[in-house]
């Protein structure tokens, strides 16, 4: 008797829409549905959910930019939910005819949405979402639709197993703000393109780039942004895009604001995705690939940056082998010959000299490699003046002096190494 | 050596830095590309014939829903009505191998039905709406009386429609405002929506 009550009961609230999504909405060729990841969620505090939208083959939906042609959804919240936040999965690139281009989504794609619920005491809320959306294939049909959803709530919130994963899986494409993620920076700057016209070229450091990795920039005002091209280098990703003018005439801002997002990254063997805001200098830099006015280089153009780098990093060694011979800790035998008092004051100013092309050197690679590797280049040369300290105080004391030669050699090479590696 | 050579190198790019910038198709400010199209009145319009007027250039499919919409709330043959005095040329840039390509006939039924009565000129080659960079449907611009253009973009800042027409910001409606009154219209730019055009 009692499991009929419960199945009249249950079975009248849970169609259409009670739980954690709620019944497709068909729209042509594409359907959509409100998804929570909950089977009870929080009544007080961030929740989590998403429109999911599954689409026919050969349509497509659209990222924030949507590109050149159609344009981003836009969704409504009502009940008892504040601050919500729409928020986009990594897109793809569709290229369309006519050297037209659209960001978006193709066969399936979960949109985002953050809030703050406020049901304390409450057992259940009306969540629904008005959204407006187009798809794309051949041509384009805008949609509306109206979804509702009865969300049970409670103190303790309750996972759905069958909705929690999927709202889960695409809230991992959600990019990472560049700040959230340690160890990885990014930078923009005007570079003079081959046409003659600027380029926004980005950099991302801290990370591997995958082959497929994409840039992606938010619709700008100023100017229209070309097909970017990627560059793999050391440690990182650099791409540039072309840039065009949407005003004849137009003379740079000194500041100009920029929005990118970056996909199909690594960092540690886990795929990631950022995003950033960066003001970027108005001003036109020659490219790296004539000429390095910041000796920014990488190792697929030619080598060359690669070489300066070194090339650095070499003369700092010199320079520190040659301060610390002239100031007698180098030589063994040289150390012991040269009496005090004979030119002795010379040679001491020559080695301070030489150890200020050791500083000189230093600066011109803090411009050109990673806080990190300049840490470990400053170490590698501590550890060289160490050894050749060690080596004069060891000398005539059977194998160590030989050790210790040996030793200041690998610190030398670590040096050069470690500035190659680092370069930025 | 090294960082005198970088800081030499960086001065001389901040001296480049006054470069000018490349320009995109369909660039405000720049003289309007010069056009000659067969309509589908069987006549020839050149852009050349309207100099001195404000001409008003609506990139147009009336298989795309952006189109057929502003159509059906005759949001352009409203604006050609109240702005008299301008040049209203609709150009179509479909490919003819395209499914939304229409036939002269077809195209004309089509106007009948709407209430377009302004003239709809064909570019099957899609030069001329590649020359002014025409990314949409609608896509729109404004030439001034000089023959620069004037306007580059949506024609109201309502992609979806659902606001009631007398909330939507017109943008090509201000512009022509501003041109009556011998100013630039503002903003000059904006991101045009609806479908691509089918080159």
């Amino acid at each position: 008797m009692r499991t009929l009550l419960y199945l009249i009961l249950f079975g009248g609230l849970t169609s259409p829409a009670w739980g954690a999504a709620n019944e497709w909405v068909v729209n042509g060729p594409s359907r959509v549905r409100l998804i929570t990841p909950y089977a009870v969620a929080p009544a007080e505090g961030e929740v989590r959910m998403g429109v999911e939208m599954r689409l026919e083959e050969g349509w497509h939906s659209y990222w924030k930019n949507s590109g050149d042609a159609g344009y981003a959804p836009t969704v409504e919240v009502a009940g008892p939910m504040s601050g919500v936040e729409l928020l986009y999965p990594v897109p793809r690139r569709f290229d369309l005819p006519g050297e037209l281009v659209a960001f978006g989504y193709a066969d399936e794609v979960l949109y985002p949405l953050r809030g703050r619920l406020a049901a304390r005491g409450e057992r259940e809320v009306r969540l629904t979402a008005e959204v407006d959306y187009v798809v794309c294939a051949e041509e384009c049909i805008p949609y509306q639709a109206s979804l509702a959803l009865r969300q049970p709530v409670g103190e303790q919130a309750v996972e759905d197993p069958e909705t929690a994963p999927v709202v889960r899986r695409w809230w991992g494409l959600v990019p990472r703000t560049v700040e959230e993620v340690p160890g990885v920076e990014t930078s923009g700057r005007l570079v003079a393109d081959g046409g003659g016209g600027p380029a926004l070229e980005v950099r991302v450091r801290g990370v591997e780039a995958a082959p497929g990795t994409q840039v992606f920039f938010a619709p700008h005002d100023l100017f229209e942004l070309g097909r970017p091209e990627a560059r793999p280098v050391a440690g990182g990703v650099v791409f540039r895009a072309p840039l065009a003018s949407r005003q004849a005439g137009m003379d740079l801002p000194a500041r100009i604001p920029f929005e990118w997002t970056v996909t199909g990254l690594a960092r540690g063997g886990e795929p990631l995705a950022i995003e950033a805001r960066r003001q970027v200098a108005g001003v036109i830099q020659q490219g790296a690939d004539e000429e390095e006015p910041t000796g920014v280089g990488d190792t697929t153009a030619g080598g060359r940056g690669a070489l300066s780098v070194s090339l650095a990093a070499a003369a700092a060694v010199a320079a520190t082998l040659a301060a610390l011979y002239l100031w007698g800790i180098l030589g063994v035998s040289a150390a012991r010959e040269q009496p005090e008092g004979q030119g002795g004051g010379w040679r001491g100013l020559l080695g301070f000299a030489a150890a200020g092309g050791t500083v000189w050197a230093l600066l011109g690679l803090a411009h050109v490699v990673h806080r990190e590797a300049l840490v470990g280049v400053e170490l590698a040369l501590l550890g060289l003046a160490l050894c050749a300290w060690l080596r004069r105080r060891a000398a005539g004391r059977g194998m160590l002096p030989a050790a210790l030669t040996v030793g200041l050699l690998a610190c030398a090479a670590a040096a050069v190494w470690l500035a190659h590696r680092g370069q930025l | 050596m090294r960082v005198s050579k970088t800081l030499i190198l960086a001065a001389f790019a901040l001296a480049l830095g006054a470069a000018p910038v490349l320009a995109a198709a369909g660039v405000v400010g720049e003289a309007a590309p010069a056009f000659k199209l067969k309509g589908l009145d069987g006549k020839t319009h050149s852009l050349a014939d309207h100099k001195g007027k404000v001409v008003v250039l609506e990139w147009i499919n009336p298989e795309c829903p952006y189109s057929d919409r502003h159509a059906r709330e005759k949001t352009m043959t409203g604006l050609a009505d109240k702005h008299g005095e301008v040049v209203w040329l609709a150009i179509n840039s479909t490919n003819p191998q395209h499914g939304n390509y229409l036939e002269p006939a077809e195209h004309l039924a089509w106007n009948k039905q709407r209430g377009i009565d302004y003239a709809v000129l064909y570019d099957p080659t899609g030069q001329v709406g590649k020359a002014y960079g025409a990314k949409t449907t609608p896509h729109m611009f404004i030439i001034d009386p000089q023959g620069k253009i004037a306007y580059n973009g949506a024609i109201d800042d309502d992609p979806s429609g659902r606001q009631a027409k007398p909330e939507r910001t017109n943008y090509v409606d201000l512009g022509l405002v501003a041109e009556a009154a011998k100013h630039d219209p503002n903003p000059a730019t904006t991101k045009p929506y609806g479908c691509s055009v089918k080159y």
